[in-house]
């Protein structure tokens, strides 16, 4: 596709591939792929294997003339590697809770079945009102949370676009929750199986873009993801060696990178 | 169907005095526009940080409007 900043010996290309994006920035140097340096500033992929990256490329070994001109300021964020974060193995010695993402994991609440009943009957007038047809069943009642499923033939309005719909009654749902009746019991709410299927798809995701960052050595910077949904990439790669996660910026545009191993 | 008695109760959800809670549905051209009203000190509570709270309830409530066919827009009254 197209380029935008560019000096004499750096180009920024966005491409469907880093392939496609290296050869792009090759010709447009005039030189041979083989001689560039190659930086991924961002790699995305939708759901739908849109993908598009985004390289800087540069000439390796000689700048082709006057030096004086400074290696072009790359926009690539300082690779801050907050250490202790992708630890493999949550050495918590807390209580065997399901790990959430880094957050406040106080000792308190146990889920029942009582607030797992007090959710649904919640859920269901919900879905009452907005005259949507779908059934609520606890899948599950563990540490502090309640796993609800949402089936039915209504229940892919309950997803939207990017399960957009689904994160936001799960918000509510906890905001309801937490106000009124859960204490700290929080609910996770699955319709149509979509977390489960977008699950696979990050899995994959990140399994790809990994065996790419391990490829080429350097770090690949996901889109913003939901913090259920980073913890799904963080666990996809913590067993895959040459590879470490972390998470950088402010939701609701924090992102995973996947970087090589140090 | 109207969908007022799902903005009416996701709102109150979310409040301390939900009684304070009213809704008002406003069609335009097609389209209903709920406007909500609460006690000032829940004007927070609705919005959320970063208007996170209201935007997951335009959300939901957009859902259902997306099966009944009609857009929706849910708007904070605050005076």
């Amino acid at each position: 596709m197209t380029t935008d900043t560019s000096t004499d010996t750096t180009v920024e290309i966005r491409g469907a591939s880093v392939e496609d994006a290296t050869a792009a920035a090759a010709k447009k140097l005039g030189v041979d792929p083989s001689d560039l340096e190659v930086k991924i500033v961002e790699k995305s992929a939708g759901l739908f294997g849109r993908e598009e990256v985004t390289i800087a490329a540069s000439v390796s070994p000689k700048p082709k003339r006057g030096r004086a001109k400074k290696e072009a300021p790359v926009e690539e964020e300082p690779a801050k590697k907050p250490a202790g974060r992708k630890a493999k193995e949550p050495a918590k010695a807390r209580e065997p809770k399901a790990e959430p993402e880094p957050n406040e994991d106080s000792d308190g609440p146990e889920a029942t079945q009582e607030i797992a009943q007090q959710y649904v009957a919640e859920l269901e007038k919900i879905l009452e009102l907005a005259d949507l047809d779908a059934t609520v069943t606890i899948s599950e009642v563990h540490g502090r949370y309640v796993n609800l499923d949402i089936d039915g033939q209504d229940a892919s309005y309950l997803v939207g676009r990017k399960g957009e719909v689904l994160n936001a009654l799960q918000y509510l749902m906890n905001v309801i929750g937490v106000h009124t009746f859960a204490g700290g019991v929080r609910v996770s709410l699955e319709a149509d199986d979509y977390r489960k299927r977008r699950a696979d798809v990050l899995t994959k995701l990140a399994e790809d873009i990994a065996s790419e960052v391990l490829k080429r050595g350097e770090e690949a910077v996901l889109d913003a993801l939901p913090a259920f949904e980073r913890r799904i990439v963080h666990q996809a790669l913590s067993e895959i060696e040459g590879v470490s996660t972390y998470s950088e910026g402010e939701e609701p545009d924090r992102r995973v990178v996947i970087a090589p191993a140090q | 169907m109207s969908l007022k008695p799902l903005v009416q109760k996701l709102v109150e959800s979310v409040v301390d005095n939900p009684k304070a809670i009213k809704v008002e549905e406003e069609d335009d051209r097609g389209a209903a526009v709920f406007h909500v009203e609460c006690d000032p000190d829940d004007v927070g509570r609705v919005i959320g940080k970063n208007g996170r709270v209201v935007n997951c309830i335009r959300q939901v409530v957009s859902a259902a409007g997306a099966k009944a066919k009609i857009r929706t827009y849910v708007k904070i009254d605050s005076d």
